[in-house]
């Protein structure tokens, strides 16, 4: 998944609430955006805005939060203006390309069939399209070190479930929509699970506690069930 | 360092702090006390700087034998607080002695209460806080909420001085009326029937979310049709709107992102008061400015400190 040069974007902003800021850096999930977000998240983490306590970037947005006690929303909205004037036309930082063993045994991939059956392909094809792409992490969001991913082939794109699973498995490997992630720890979840990685996500003892950082390139790699077991292990 | 064993740990009780702003890119949401004004209120009496870690309770608090002696205040509605079958007060400094059993009872308004103790629970610190992660499984007590038999450490601090709460602070931790009305800010277009319904906290709440239920009268719901958009940041406080007309108002343990549309988000001055929320109280949300809101805060901070000034941290 080659980015395109991204061109620049005059970001909006908005205020959620007394104390976050909403800087929209695009209108759809885009390669173009993507960039955006991920330049606009570089320079304003280093900018060192008095006051700037969190940022937390998605798809098209990056939502940043002040603290309430000495903020002064005018002073706060130039300081982000000027930081990110500009932002987009530089190219978008170097990314990693990292690779993510996943067994796709029926036994760890729940709905492994019946996407198969909604896509009218026959479950090694769907393994061959889902292991065979390269997704990019979007961002980290919804739980610690939860991956989004784009890139998942439009063969694949089948809806959530109708209800969520109570309990989905830590290391679930799932997809929704033009969506796909990977499930860190044990959670309800409504994606649905077509494989499941032996690697710990996830990890607060680590000094990178998230293995995965927006930016990065996947590529899944099929691995047997014995290899998963013998991983993990580990 | 001094011990507590956890007899019983009540409904639902874990360590808190005032959470790890700052890693949201990460996926981690900032956690903490649900009601951090009285986490800090507590902290306060006892000389702790706000940011010690507690024990918080939910609906039913817990038993507690203290191995050491200590200074715990116990914040929250919680009447049929015993210290060794004794009633104590709550809101109070309360010196224990070695093998004291502390229970603290249903929390009978309000829906949390906190065990502070001088000098704080000592567990460690992952990723900036003590605070307990639920789901996430990390932090405060072996990420997890706490069970019969488990031991806790805590770090007194001597010689210590403690303070009785000023009564221009009572009604800053006082337990809260069945109708609880939330100062919020909107955000978007203002839809008068939205702001306008009078909700019902659902026993489906947790420290993720609070969520409210919808009247059974139809002209009440208030609800406003939207469609999904495009999954962004979301902000504690955050009232959102999945498509079945329930509002969600976010706590500290909320997905750092989600896909519903947010009306509004509720006051920093009384993101506290979400944490005190019980099933089958009555909500009522009241549309303030971005500027009301935080000069609000900024009073509120400023009775507190002139009152009870922080205590620097060690």
């Amino acid at each position: 998944m080659g980015l395109p040069p991204a061109s620049p974007v005059a970001p909006s902003l908005e205020w959620i609430g007394d104390a976050h800021l909403c800087v929209r850096l695009g209108d759809a999930i885009s390669a173009d955006s993507h960039a955006g977000v991920r330049s606009a998240h570089e320079r304003l983490r280093r900018a060192g805005i008095p006051g700037l306590i969190d940022l937390t970037p998605a798809y098209t947005t990056l939502l940043l939060r002040f603290d309430a006690m000495t903020l002064d929303p005018d002073i706060a909205a130039a300081a982000v203006r000027g930081v990110l004037e500009g932002v987009g036309s530089a190219p978008p930082p170097p990314s990693r390309l990292v690779d993510v063993p996943v067994c796709y045994d029926p036994s760890l991939a729940p709905d492994l069939a019946d996407v198969a059956l909604r896509c009218s392909l026959a479950p090694e094809r769907v393994v061959e399209l889902h292991s065979g792409a390269e997704y990019r992490v979007a961002f980290i969001g919804f739980a610690p070190g939860f991956p989004y991913l784009t890139g998942l082939p439009k063969q694949l794109s089948v809806p959530r479930l109708d209800s969520p699973r109570p309990r989905v498995p830590a290391g679930s490997v799932a997809i929704a929509g033009d969506q796909a992630g990977i499930y860190p720890h044990a959670t309800p979840g409504g994606w649905r699970i077509v494989g499941r990685t032996p690697v710990r996500l996830f990890d607060v003892a680590a000094s990178v506690p998230s293995m995965l950082a927006m930016g990065d390139r996947i590529r899944f790699v099929p691995i047997s069930l014995d290899e998963f077991r013998s991983r993990e292990r580990r | 360092m001094g011990t507590i064993r956890v007899q019983s740990p009540g409904l639902l009780s874990s360590i808190q702090d005032l959470g790890r702003p700052g890693r949201s890119a990460i996926g981690v949401p900032v956690g903490g006390a649900a009601d951090p004004l009285s986490l800090r209120v507590g902290n306060r009496l006892l000389g702790n700087p706000d940011d010690t870690a507690a024990i918080e309770m939910t609906m039913v608090g817990g038993t507690f034998v203290f191995d050491d002696p200590a200074a715990i205040c116990i914040v929250g509605d919680a009447p049929h607080c015993m210290l060794d079958g004794r009633p104590a007060p709550t809101n109070t400094p309360l010196e224990v002695s070695p093998g004291t059993t502390v229970s603290i009872g249903p929390i009978t308004r309000g829906v949390r209460a906190y065990l502070c103790i001088m000098g704080g629970i000592d567990v460690p610190v992952v990723l900036g806080s003590r605070s307990t992660h639920l789901s996430g499984g990390f932090g405060g007590l072996e990420g997890r909420a706490l069970r019969a038999g488990d031991r806790l450490a805590f770090a007194p601090t001597l010689p210590h001085t403690t303070r009785a709460l000023p009564d221009a602070l009572r009604h800053l931790i006082a337990a809260p009326p069945l109708t609880i009305i939330l100062r919020a800010v909107p955000i978007g277009p203002i839809h008068e029937q939205f702001w306008s319904a009078s909700r019902t906290v659902s026993s489906q709440s947790n420290r993720a979310g609070t969520r409210l239920s919808c009247s059974a009268d139809p002209s009440q719901r208030g609800s406003v049709a939207f469609a999904r958009m495009i999954t962004e940041g979301m902000p504690p406080g955050a009232i959102q709107l999945p498509p079945g007309g329930e509002p969600i108002i976010l706590g500290p343990d909320h997905p750092t992102t989600g896909g519903y549309p947010i009306l509004g988000c509720v006051a920093s001055v009384d993101f506290h008061l979400v944490g005190r929320l019980r099933p089958g109280d009555t909500v009522r949300l009241q549309r303030i400015t971005q500027r009301e809101a935080l000069a609000a805060l900024r009073d509120r901070e400023h009775s507190l400190n002139a009152a009870l000034p922080p205590v620097p941290p060690r």
